[in-house]
């Protein structure tokens, strides 16, 4: 790629500067100082590579400083690119972070890899170090060591912005032997140490688990051996137990085997009654007391049933108790009624006289039948009211019907009346003209349109008039703008005054006139003529835009006014048209004001004549429509005056028919109907009480007759006087019932007495049945003991109880043996051995067996103490926890140690491709790097030196003589001689490898002598021969003596504090 | 699916797991925390007592383990004895069992167990069957073994009624783990070990891997739930395997990518946050978590700077500490990468252009790479005697990316301010 021109936006002095066209190959770029040559340069570095964040060292500060804009702003600008591909754009603007736009030869927007891929994969710091630098970077070298140089030279400088590759080695190798070292502590050793202690102790556990299948044996070997010694001294106690029992038990078997014989003499008495002694001793006074008590009650039975016979009753008072019993209870009633017998007669009497009074106020034909069957109900009376009220409304309805009629007869005869009158009045108009009536609205409407149109008129022609007076100025305007592209001058200062004051005044006239949008315009315009002039006026530069936008803006302006007057000559057009149509409508030849005003009276005469019939027209219709509606409603009034009277009518005959089904007189009317009914009232209330008199009488007499029958037959039954009545029948009645009282009395008695004999009776049985019992039992108690008396029955008991006594014994001693030897065949060898009474001898097996017993144990607990070792021992295997925690700890262990050993084998195949890849570099670019360099060296110095040397790491100068020289012994010059030769090899190098980039250096060959500079020079026009140099220099013979040495080549000056003269010369 | 022939009318349930590795250590972890230490260490016999559990909750009929249930006297006595008091259990319910040993195993592994309970056994050598019968029906048959050159040929499928069930160790990808050749042997279900994951190789017949009812590192297949399988025979179906967890310690991968992370605060956070959500979602377990850091973008350089990886871990297990929980972070991996295109650098012609062209040489040229590594690698050989440094071809190419990235990490200065 190489740089094709440049427009620096802004950028420290610089703001607008645009270079275009500069050539491949070399050109120098000449200007004094503070003509911005180093910010030229800066301004590609940073264009290309980004605007410095201000993170950077000391130095790099010094060398990328930020060159912000002197007027304010964000710097920015483009660079043009030539590629072989095409033209490239490359922008930046803004801040640290602003980044590079790209504009592919296709126009397209590229991305950042596409800047990449045109700069050869090359950075920043690349750059600046081998492509783009200045005097002071050039002389940085000068400040290294040797192995910096190198370090520049050969892997920061190439490897660009990165940590050097011997750097990443050094760190590499702290990184392994923080891991691992030989000799010392690393971390690899220390797992490896803590792993073999785990590994010898998981060991001694997994020997200590092998082990358990033996220790389980032994365990179990031993368990046998305490089983069979605890077995031995069972069996030995077993044996001292047995003797021991033995010796015990025998004062219990003698003392048994002596009750057994007692028992074998007694007499043999089987059995004996339950407590004998003590039943025969109860039965014998209860025996004696039995008998006195059946004694006793025999004697009191035969006294109570003397007495019961004693008392007689009458059954014919028990017979007539109970009727006597209900004639006393009516015997009240039957006093009260023979004393009210003759009331009720007397109040029959007197009202059969009412009701005869009653009867003859009725008439002759009416009798106690006839009243009561008259229906004097409720709502017999309710119809006749109802009769009344419609005879009343029928009535009432015919003569307002009457009344009504008469109202609207007279009604209508008023309408006719008023009618007659209207017509008459509009008879009297004279008679219209149809045609004149039919053409008065069109005309009218004419003559209005015909003023306004004649006033429109005369506005149109105004605005026509000062349109085409605006269109004549801004003809002469646009001419004159057209007229004025030379350069400014005092003359178009004059001119443009002059046109501002005439678009000033067409802009007032327009606005007058009210072209809204031409005024505007015209505002504009003379604005913009304001500006030009007087910027022209203070010398400022721009003219020839501001002409030209003058030129458009008038431009723009005349044809917009040329529409708007066209417009205008259109609307005049119609407008006159309209004029001619109304004015033919009206008979006008020519439309005067004079003709127009005499042609507006008589269309208003006109229209007065023809609204006065109209009004006079629309009373009469009004009239007539109002007789119409009188007439129907003297119609209506006569129709309902007939359906009155029919009402009326039909009411009286409906009363008829009732009166003749209801019976009542026929002279009635309603009201008089509802008198009549008041009257067989009182009739029916006279009825009434005779009527209750005499079913009182009847129901005394009735009471009265059967009491006495009743009573009568009472006395009869109880052998009393019978045919008694009143007031001897009642006192005949009490004396019955006192008798009858008595008896009951008596019957009681007796009956209390009986109840006692029956009683005294059973008590009788009873005491003799307990005599008898009792001496059933005694008997009974005699055979059961085998005795025949109570002696002999004292005697057998007492033998009975010693029996058992004796039996008692023996089995308590029995089941003291049982408890004390057991049962089973040991028990059984136990007795038998009993039998036997040997007791010495069992005394002296039971010493032998516990001297046994006492040695047996003492072997057993030293077999149990032994089994109890081995049990702890397989325990601690089977419970051990040691396998596993120590495998856990082994499994953390080798992680960890995995994990290092990893690290560090990363660490190493990093370090092993690193110097591969550092030996591969320098073996094989080195070589072209520096014979690039040494030839180049070599021409630059004349011979001076016949090259550079890379030994052992270190970059030495060889002179003509084979001696070497380290760089830092040469001359400030020479170094720099040297350093550029470098950085000219590198280059070269890079083009090969990475792409071909422009050289651009700052002055670099202000310390070199005559000589030397014209050798470099040479050596700067050779190398650009393949890649483009720019070469900024403040010195003109620097520029003279590149011209010598390239004479083809581009020279641009530099103008100081950024004059806009960077031209080609 | 309906399995073959006559099948008992009975619906019965058996519990399928396999290698069980019963305190087997964990591989591949580092240290954990005295708190976690008991429960890491005891993590596999708690998941086994967890099976015993199972088959006597669900009422098994039988119980299999399909190889691979103890590692030799290597791992101690513990396992041996657990593994009988459990099987003890089991037959105390009257649930039968079944051990399947591997190829590898031996009966005489088992030194601290002279005898099985009655109602275990114990099939290695040849393929043997073992009848399940319950109120004098035939449930099923179990078919399980191994040795001899093809040990599929002893799995024959009997007429008895009942489900047939083989007991296989096999390994996936080995000569035995072929599906249409277990197919072929006609059984209603295989029930397989030798693979930690879990997973389920056919439906027809149904042929599932149990996977290890308990983690013991991060390899992929040890990672997640672990558990056992139970089996439900519902008349004449089968129904599909249901797992059911076991693990007592989990153990976790979580992948953080870096790439839009802004610093590590942020990431820290982000891997809090994560380690929370699986906290809440794996409750109840012990969970043993390891982080992945992988993407590129600005953290690339922090993560490189020395103790950053141990800073950022220390903090991650001080925070998982302060809230008490039973969460442990193992490792954070760092996997980042410069954000720096590879394909850019190449390009450059510089030295780190040359680094990657002489790192592609080398991975194309692996017989170079090893000689490079050997040279390399003697000294930390010399400290570590045996295999233990043995890196084959795939894990010597991982070295040399993990080289090249670091060392141009370091040459491009990623670090420096």
């Amino acid at each position: 790629m190489r740089i094709s021109g440049w427009d620096v936006d802004r950028f420290g002095i610089f703001q607008g500067y645009e270079v275009r066209g500069i050539p491949p190959g070399l050109t120098v770029f000449e200007g004094p100082n503070e003509a911005g040559k180093t910010t030229l340069l800066a301004f590609i570095r940073q264009i290309l590579f980004g605007f410095p964040d201000g993170r950077g060292g000391e130095r790099d500060r010094e060398r990328d400083r930020s060159y912000a804009p002197f007027d304010g702003g964000a710097p920015g600008g483009r660079l043009y690119v030539a590629s072989a591909d095409g033209d490239y754009v490359v922008e930046r603007a803004g801040g640290a972070r602003a980044r590079a736009v790209v504009t592919l030869p296709d126009g397209r927007r590229g991305a950042d890899e596409d800047l990449a891929r045109l700069l050869g994969g090359c950075d920043g710091r690349l750059f600046q170090t081998v492509f783009a630098f200045s005097l002071l970077e050039l002389q940085d070298f000068a400040t290294l060591d040797a192995d910096g140089v190198q370090d520049r030279i050969f892997s920061a400088g190439i490897t660009g912005a990165g940590r050097s590759a011997k750097e990443a080695l050094g760190a590499l190798g702290d990184r392994q032997a923080e891991l691992l070292r030989p000799r010392g502590d690393a971390r690899i050793t220390g797992l490896l140490a803590r792993l073999d202690d785990l590994d010898r102790r998981l060991a001694e556990a997994h020997r200590a688990a092998g082990s358990y299948v033996g220790l389980l044996a032994d365990e179990r070997a031993r368990a046998a051996e305490v089983q069979r010694l605890g077995d031995a001294v069972e069996e030995r106690r077993t044996l001292r137990a047995h003797c021991h029992r033995l010796v015990e038990l025998w004062p219990l078997w003698a003392r048994r085997r002596a009750t057994a014989d007692e028992l074998a003499a007694l007499e043999p008495v089987a059995s004996a009654p339950e407590r004998g002694v003590a039943r025969l001793a109860e039965l014998t006074p209860a025996l004696d007391a039995a008998a006195r008590q059946v004694t006793a009650v025999e004697r009191h039975l035969a006294d109570v049933a003397a007495r019961r016979d004693a008392h007689v009753p009458d059954d014919r008072l028990a017979g007539a108790a109970e009727a006597a019993g209900q004639l006393h209870e009516a015997l009240a009633l039957y006093r009260e009624r023979i004393v009210r017998l003759p009331e009720v007669d007397g109040r029959r009497r007197q009202a059969l006289g009412a009701l005869a009074d009653q009867l003859r106020d009725l008439g002759p034909a009416w009798d106690r039948a006839r009243l009561a069957a008259f229906d004097r109900s409720i709502p017999a009376r309710e119809e006749v009211r109802d009769f009344a009220d419609a005879l009343d409304a029928a009535r009432a309805g015919a003569e307002r019907a009457a009344t009504e009629a008469e109202r609207a007869g007279a009604e209508r005869a008023r309408r006719e009346d008023q009618r007659e009158l209207r017509a008459a009045e509009l008879s009297a108009l004279p008679a219209p003209v149809p045609e004149a009536e039919e053409d008065l609205p069109a005309r009218e409407a004419a003559l209005h349109r015909l003023r306004a149109a004649l006033a429109e008129r005369v506005g149109l022609a105004a605005r026509i008039e000062a349109g085409e007076e605006t269109l004549r100025q801004l003809e002469a305007l646009r001419d004159e703008a057209a007229a004025s592209s030379p350069p400014p001058s005092r003359r178009a200062v004059v001119v443009l005054g002059a046109l501002t004051a005439v678009l000033v005044v067409a802009a007032v006239v327009a606005a007058v006139l009210g072209m809204v949008g031409a005024s505007a315009g015209l505002g504009v315009a003379a604005l913009v003529a304001a500006g030009t002039t007087l910027w022209q006026w203070r010398g400022g530069g721009g003219y020839r835009r501001v002409a030209d936008r003058a030129r458009a803006r008038f431009a723009t302006e005349h044809d917009r006014a040329a529409a708007t007057l066209e417009s205008l000559y259109v609307t005049r057009t119609q407008l006159e048209a309209g004029i001619a149509d109304d004015a033919g409508l009206l008979g006008l030849v020519a439309p005067a004001d004079a003709a127009l005003e005499t042609l507006a009276g008589e269309l208003s005469v006109a229209r007065a004549g023809h609204d006065d019939r109209a009004g006079r027209e629309r009373a009469l219709a009004e009239a007539e429509e109002q007789l119409t509606e009188a007439s129907a409603a003297s119609d209506a009034a006569r129709d309902e005056v007939a359906r009155a009277g029919q009402d009326l009518a039909g009411c009286r005959a409906a009363w008829t028919a009732w009166q003749e089904q209801h019976g009542v007189p026929a002279e009635l009317t309603p009201r008089g109907a509802l008198d009549f009914f008041d009257t067989v009232r009182l009739g029916r209330e006279a009825l009434r009480a005779v009527e209750l008199a005499e079913q009182e009488l009847r129901g005394i007499g009735q009471f009265v007759l059967g009491f006495e029958e009743r009573a009568g037959q009472l006395l009869t039954d109880a052998g009393e006087p019978a045919d008694l009545r009143g007031l001897d029948l009642i006192t005949a009645l009490e004396r019955l019932r006192e008798r009858i009282e008595q008896d009951r009395t008596l019957r009681r008695d007796r009956a209390e007495l009986e109840e006692t004999v029956e009683r005294l009776r059973r008590e009788a049985g009873r005491a003799r049945a307990e005599h008898a019992e009792l001496a059933r039992q005694r008997d009974a108690l005699f055979a059961e003991a085998g005795a025949a008396d109570a002696e002999n029955f004292h005697r057998r008991l007492e033998v009975f109880a010693h029996r058992r006594e004796l039996e008692a014994s023996l089995r308590e001693a029995d089941r003291e043996l049982v408890a004390r030897v057991g049962d089973g065949p040991a028990a059984r060898a136990a007795l038998a051995d009993l039998a036997s009474g040997d007791v010495e001898r069992w005394q002296r097996a039971a010493d032998d067996a516990g001297r046994d017993v006492t040695t047996l144990s003492d072997e057993r607990d030293r077999a149990l103490t032994a089994r109890r070792d081995a049990e702890t021992a397989r325990r601690s295997v089977e419970e051990s926890l040691a396998i596993p925690e120590l495998s856990l700890e082994r499994a953390a262990i080798v992680d960890e140690l995995s994990e290092a050993a990893r690290r560090w084998l990363v660490a190493g195949l990093a370090e092993s491709v690193v110097r591969e890849t550092l030996a591969r570099f320098e073996r094989e670019r080195q070589p072209a790097v520096l014979a690039q360099a040494s030839r180049l060296f070599t021409d630059v110095t004349g011979g001076r030196y016949r090259g550079l040397l890379q030994r052992e790491g270190s970059l030495t100068v060889v002179d003509p003589a084979g001696g070497t020289r380290r760089p830092e012994a040469l001359s400030r010059g020479t170094a720099e001689q040297l350093y550029l030769c470098i950085r000219l090899g590198l280059a070269t190098e890079f083009a090969r490898r990475g792409g071909v980039l422009p050289l651009v250096m700052d002055d670099v060959l202000v310390n070199f002598d005559p000589e030397r500079a014209s050798a470099v020079a040479r050596a700067l026009a050779g190398f650009a021969e393949h890649q483009q140099v720019l070469l900024f220099t403040c010195h003109p013979e620097t520029a003279e003596l590149l011209r010598d040495a390239a004479p083809g080549c581009g020279v641009y000056r530099l103008a100081r504090q950024a004059e806009p003269s960077a031209a080609p010369v | 699916m309906t399995v073959k022939g006559t099948v008992s009318a009975m619906a019965f349930r058996f519990v399928h797991a396999a290698d069980l590795h019963l305190d087997t250590p964990f591989a591949r972890i580092g240290a954990v925390p005295p708190e976690l230490r008991e429960a890491v260490r005891d993590a596999s016999l708690a998941a086994f007592d967890g099976l015993v559990d199972l088959a006597i909750a669900r009422q098994a009929a039988f119980v299999v383990l399909a190889g691979h249930s103890y590692d030799g006297i290597a791992c101690g006595l513990r396992a041996q004895l657990r593994l009988r008091a459990g099987l003890e259990r089991l037959v105390a319910q009257g649930i039968r069992a079944v051990i399947a040993l591997a190829g590898d195993e031996r009966p005489s592994d088992w030194s601290a167990v002279p005898g099985w309970p009655d109602g275990v056994r114990v099939l290695g050598g040849g393929v043997r069957s073992v009848p399940i019968e319950r109120d004098g029906e035939r449930l099923a048959t179990l078919h399980g073994g191994s040795g001899g050159d093809d040990p599929l040929q002893g799995f024959r499928r009997e007429p008895a009624g009942g489900l047939h069930v083989g007991v296989l160790h096999c390994p996936p990808g080995g000569r035995l783990c072929v599906v249409d050749a277990l197919a072929a042997r006609g059984m209603d279900y295989w029930a397989l070990g030798g693979a930690h994951g879990r997973r389920v190789l056919s439906a027809a017949p149904w042929i599932a891997f149990a996977g290890t009812p308990q983690g013991r590192g991060f390899q992929e297949a040890e990672l997640g739930p672990k558990g056992a399988l139970v089996l439900s025979v519902d008349g004449r179906a089968l129904q599909p395997p249901e797992f059911v967890p076991l693990d007592r310690v989990r153990l976790l991968r979580l992948e953080a990518d870096v790439s839009d992370v802004p610093d590590l605060a942020a990431l820290s956070a982000g891997l809090i946050e994560r380690a929370e959500a699986a906290r809440l979602e794996h409750r109840g377990r012990v969970l043993l978590l390891r982080a992945t850091l992988t993407g590129t973008g600005p953290l690339h350089g922090e993560l490189l700077r020395p103790r950053a990886l141990d800073d950022l871990l220390r903090e991650l297990r001080g925070s998982a500490r302060a809230a008490g929980e039973p969460v442990w972070w193992d490792a954070v991996e760092d996997r980042t990468r410069s954000a720096r295109d590879p394909a850019e650098l190449a390009r450059r012609g510089d030295l780190t252009a040359e680094l990657i062209g002489l790192s592609r040489e080398l991975a194309a040229d692996p017989a170079r790479l090893r000689a490079m590594a050997d040279e390399r690698f003697a000294p930390l050989r010399r400290a570590i005697p045996g295999n233990a440094m043995a890196l084959d071809e795939a894990a010597l190419a991982e070295l040399l990316d993990d080289a090249t990235a670091l060392a141009i990490d370091l040459m491009e200065e990623m670090d420096r301010p």
